[in-house]
C-alpha cells in the first residue's frame, strides 16, 4: 500500500536548490561508482552490484568502463543492462572469467543529467571468505559529454568493498514453490515462500527490493509459509530473522525471487543499407529495452526462416525482400514482444507481364527452331 | 436355563460380530466429521513511500509544461508570464528517466531536458534551474541563394539567443528576446554553398544558460547541384536526412577503423571510429 510521505529530505550530494544546474563548472567531475559501496556476503550466496553513475553538472551519452574483480574471491553469473538509462550498445556488458573484467560501452540519444542512474547490473556468485575489491580500470573507463563534440566528462571512480564471510552455520534453508531458482526471472507475481521452523522460535521477516532492508524485531504471526500477492516486477529479497528463547535475533536466512510480467518494450527497427557496409547488403537494425529482467534475445523471421538469436544489425538473406519479415524480442522472463516489419510482397503486375513476356518469347523461339529444323530435313 | 444359555451365546456372537465389523468396516462409518481450518494470515506487504520530485527553472512566458516519466507524460502545469515555473511529480520509487517539455504560445514543443534518477522510498529530489532550450522554427525550408531565412521561438524574456547554422564552416548569430520572450534573428544567404543546413539555439541569461535547441534545417537553392551529404548534420552517415538505427549500425561496422573507407563515420576527423564519434552520433540523434 502506497501513501505520499509528508516528512521531506534532500539527497545529499549533487542536486541542492541554489541554481545547481545553472552554475556550470569544469571542475565537477562525473562520478562511476559500484552500489552498494560495501555489502557484507556470504560465501555461495549470490552478490549483485549495480555500476552506476552520477554525471553531477552536465548531461552525458556514452559510459564505458571496465570494472576489475578478484577471480578467486569472486565469478559472475550473470551481466544485465535491465532498467539502465543507456539504450544502444556499441558493446554489449561482456565478462572475460580468465582477466576477471566486465566491460561495456553504450549510449543514449539527446544524453541525459543522471543521479544515481544505473549503468548496468552485474550478479557475482562469492566464492570463498576474503575481502573482494571491484575497481574501474581508469585508463579503460569514460563518460563523454551530449554536447556535439564527443568532450570527455572528467571522471572519479569510486571502488566498492565486499567482505565474504563463511556460510553461518545457524543458516535457515528458505524454499519457494512459485520461484524455485532465486537466479531465473519467472512471469508471476504471486511468490510463496517456506522454511521449516525450530520449535519455540519467532521469526521475523521482511520482502524487500532493497537488498540490504532487515526485518524488524518484532516476530511475524505467520510463520513457516507465507506468501506475497500482486507484486510489481523487480528483484525482491526475503530476509527472515529468528529469535529462540534465551539467545538475540539474527538474520538466519535469505532469499531472492525475481519477477517479470511485463514484455520488452520501446522496440524500434529500421531497414536500410549503404553502399560502403556490409558489402552494400540490406540490413535489419532493431533495439529494445526491457526495464525488470533485461533483453534475453532477438528472433527474425524471413518468411518461414527464423534466425535465434539474431543480433542487429541483421543482414536479410531475402535480400529481394519479398519474403515477410517478424522481430521478436524476449526478455529474461520469457515474455516476449513482437512486430510486423514487412509483409510478404506478391508477385507484381509488371513483374507477372515480364514473366509472361519473357516465356512468349522463349517459347516462339523454339517453336521457329523447331519449325525450321523440320523443314530443312524435308529438303534433304 | 437353556434359553438363558442360548440368549447369552447368542450374545457373545453378536458382540464378536461387532468388534470384526469394526475392524473390518471402514473407520469412515463410525468415524466422526470433525472439519479443522486454519487460516494462514497473509502479511501485509511492506508499505512504500511515494517519492517526490521538484523541477522549477525557466521556460517559456505562458507556455505549457509538461513532465515524462520513462516517455510516458504523468504531470503538466504551467509557466508564468516570466517563463517561470515549478512542477511536482509523485512516484513510487525506483530508477526512471523524467523529461521536462515546455510548448510555446504558438504551440511549438520545445527540445526535452531528461533526468535520470533512483529514487528512494520517501525521498524528495528538487531539481532547480533547469533552463529549458528555446523553441525554434523557420519560415522557409527552401530558398534560392541571397535570400533570407527567418529563426524565430520563445525563450525567457529579455534573453540573448545564440543561433548556430551549420555549414561547411559554422555560422553564429545573436539576438535578444523582446518582453514577451519572442526572438527573431534573420540570416542573409549570399554566403550559402548550396545544400541542405541545419540550425539550432541556445539562451543565456545572467549566469544561467539554457540546453541547446532541436535541430532545423533548409536548403539553399544555387546554379550547382548539391551534393547528397552537403549540409548534412555530424552523424547523418548515409546522409539521409535522418540521424538514426541505420547510421548506428553503419557505425558499428567501423568502429574502431582507423581512417575508415567512409569518412562520414569518423565524425570528428581523427582517424578513429571510437566513442568521440558515438557521443556526436547521439547527440543528433533524430530517431
Amino acid at each position: 500500500m502506497r501513501k505520499v510521505q509528508s516528512v521531506k529530505y534532500l539527497i545529499a550530494g549533487a542536486l541542492v536548490v541554489a541554481g545547481l544546474f545553472g552554475i556550470r563548472s569544469a571542475a565537477h567531475a562525473a562520478l562511476l561508482f559500484t552500489y552498494p559501496q560495501e555489502y557484507q556476503a556470504v560465501a555461495n550466496d549470490t552478490l549483485v552490484v549495480d555500476i552506476r553513475l552520477d554525471s553531477k553538472l552536465d548531461p552525458v551519452n556514452v559510459v564505458k568502463g571496465t570494472l576489475l574483480y578478484p577471480t578467486d574471491l569472486l565469478a559472475v553469473e550473470d551481466v544485465s543492462y535491465r532498467g539502465s538509462f543507456l539504450t544502444l550498445w556499441i558493446q554489449q556488458p561482456t565478462v572475460d572469467a580468465k582477466a576477471g573484467t566486465v566491460t561495456f560501452l553504450g549510449g543514449v540519444p539527446h544524453g541525459s543529467y543522471v543521479a544515481g542512474g544505473r549503468v548496468m547490473t552485474v550478479t557475482f556468485r562469492a566464492l570463498s571468505q576474503g575481502t573482494a575489491k571491484l575497481v574501474f580500470d581508469q585508463g579503460l573507463s569514460s563518460v563523454l559529454l551530449n554536447d556535439g563534440k564527443g568532450t570527455k566528462a572528467p571522471l572519479q571512480t569510486q571502488q566498492g568493498t565486499y567482505y565474504i564471510v563463511d556460510a553461518l552455520t545457524s543458516i535457515v534453508r528458505i524454499d519457494s514453490s512459485t520461484h524455485p531458482d532465486e537466479n531465473t526471472w519467472y512471469p508471476f507475481n504471486l511468490l510463496k515462500v517456506h522454511w521449516d521452523p525450530k520449535p519455540g522460535a519467532s521469526y521475523s521477516y521482511v520482502l524487500s527490493k532493497d537488498p540490504f532492508e532487515t526485518p524488524d524485531d518484532l516476530a511475524d504471526s505467520a510463520i513457516g509459509d507465507v506468501q506475497f500477492t500482486d507484486l510489481d516486477d523487480g528483484a525482491y529479497y526475503f530476509t527472515l530473522k529468528e529469535l529462540i528463547p534465551g539467545h538475540a535475533w539474527s538474520v538466519v536466512g535469505r532469499r531472492r525471487a525475481l519477477i517479470d510480467r511485463i514484455g520488452p518494450t520501446g522496440l524500434e527497427y529500421k531497414i536500410g543499407s549503404d553502399p560502403t557496409a556490409y558489402g552494400g547488403k540490406t540490413f535489419l537494425a532493431f533495439t529494445a529495452s526491457d526495464a525488470a529482467s533485461g533483453i534475453d534475445h532477438f528472433d527474425v523471421v524471413e518468411g518461414n526462416t527464423v534466425t535465434s538469436p539474431a543480433t542487429s544489425p541483421y543482414i536479410l538473406a531475402d535480400q529481394t525482400r519479398h519474403k515477410g519479415i517478424i522481430l521478436r524480442v524476449y526478455d529474461k522472463a520469457g515474455n516476449m514482444t513482437e512486430a510486423t516489419v514487412s509483409q510478404s510482397s506478391p508477385i507484381t503486375s509488371s513483374t507477372a507481364t515480364f514473366i509472361v513476356v519473357g516465356a512468349g518469347i522463349v517459347l516462339g523461339a523454339i517453336v521457329v527452331i523447331w519449325i525450321r529444323t523440320r523443314k530443312r530435313k524435308k529438303e534433304q | 436355563m437353556t434359553t438363558l444359555r442360548a440368549l447369552c451365546r447368542c450374545l457373545r456372537y453378536i458382540i464378536a460380530g461387532v468388534l470384526v465389523a469394526a475392524m473390518v468396516i471402514p473407520s469412515q462409518v463410525f468415524a466422526l466429521d470433525i472439519n479443522v481450518t486454519a487460516e494462514v494470515p497473509v502479511p501485509v506487504p511492506p508499505e512504500i513511500i511515494d517519492a517526490t520530485v521538484i523541477f522549477s527553472g525557466f521556460s517559456y512566458p505562458n507556455s505549457a509544461m509538461r513532465i515524462l516519466k520513462d516517455g510516458t507524460q504523468v504531470v503538466t502545469g504551467a509557466a508564468d508570464a516570466q517563463g517561470r515555473y515549478t512542477i511536482t511529480v509523485t512516484t513510487a520509487p525506483g530508477a526512471y528517466t523524467f523529461g521536462v517539455i515546455g510548448k510555446d504560445i504558438r504551440g511549438r514543443d520545445g527540445a526535452v531536458t531528461n533526468f535520470s534518477l533512483a529514487l528512494t522510498s520517501g525521498a524528495t529530489v528538487t531539481i532547480s534551474d533547469v533552463f529549458l532550450a528555446p523553441t525554434i522554427a523557420t519560415n522557409a525550408t527552401s530558398v534560392t541563394a541571397g535570400e533570407t531565412v527567418a529563426f524565430s521561438g520563445f525563450t525567457v524574456p529579455q534573453s540573448t539567443v545564440t543561433l548556430t547554422v551549420n555549414s561547411f564552416q559554422e555560422k553564429i548569430y545573436t539576438a535578444t528576446s523582446n518582453s514577451a520572450g519572442e526572438w527573431l534573428i534573420n540570416v542573409a544567404t549570399s554566403t550559402f554553398e548550396a545544400g541542405t543546413h541545419t540550425a539550432s539555439a541556445k539562451s543565456t541569461t545572467g549566469t544561467l544558460a539554457s540546453e541547446i535547441s532541436g535541430i532545423v534545417s533548409f536548403i539553399v537553392k544555387g546554379a550547382q547541384p548539391p551534393n547528397k551529404c552537403d549540409g548534412k548534420v555530424s552523424g547523418d552517415i548515409n546522409c539521409d536526412g535522418k540521424v538514426d538505427l541505420i547510421d548506428f549500425s553503419i557505425m558499428l561496422y567501423y568502429w574502431n577503423v582507423t581512417h575508415p573507407a567512409n569518412a562520414r563515420v569518423d565524425i570528428n576527423a581523427d582517424g578513429v571510429v571510437d566513442e568521440a564519434d558515438f557521443s556526436i552520433l547521439l547527440f543528433y540523434w533524430t530517431g
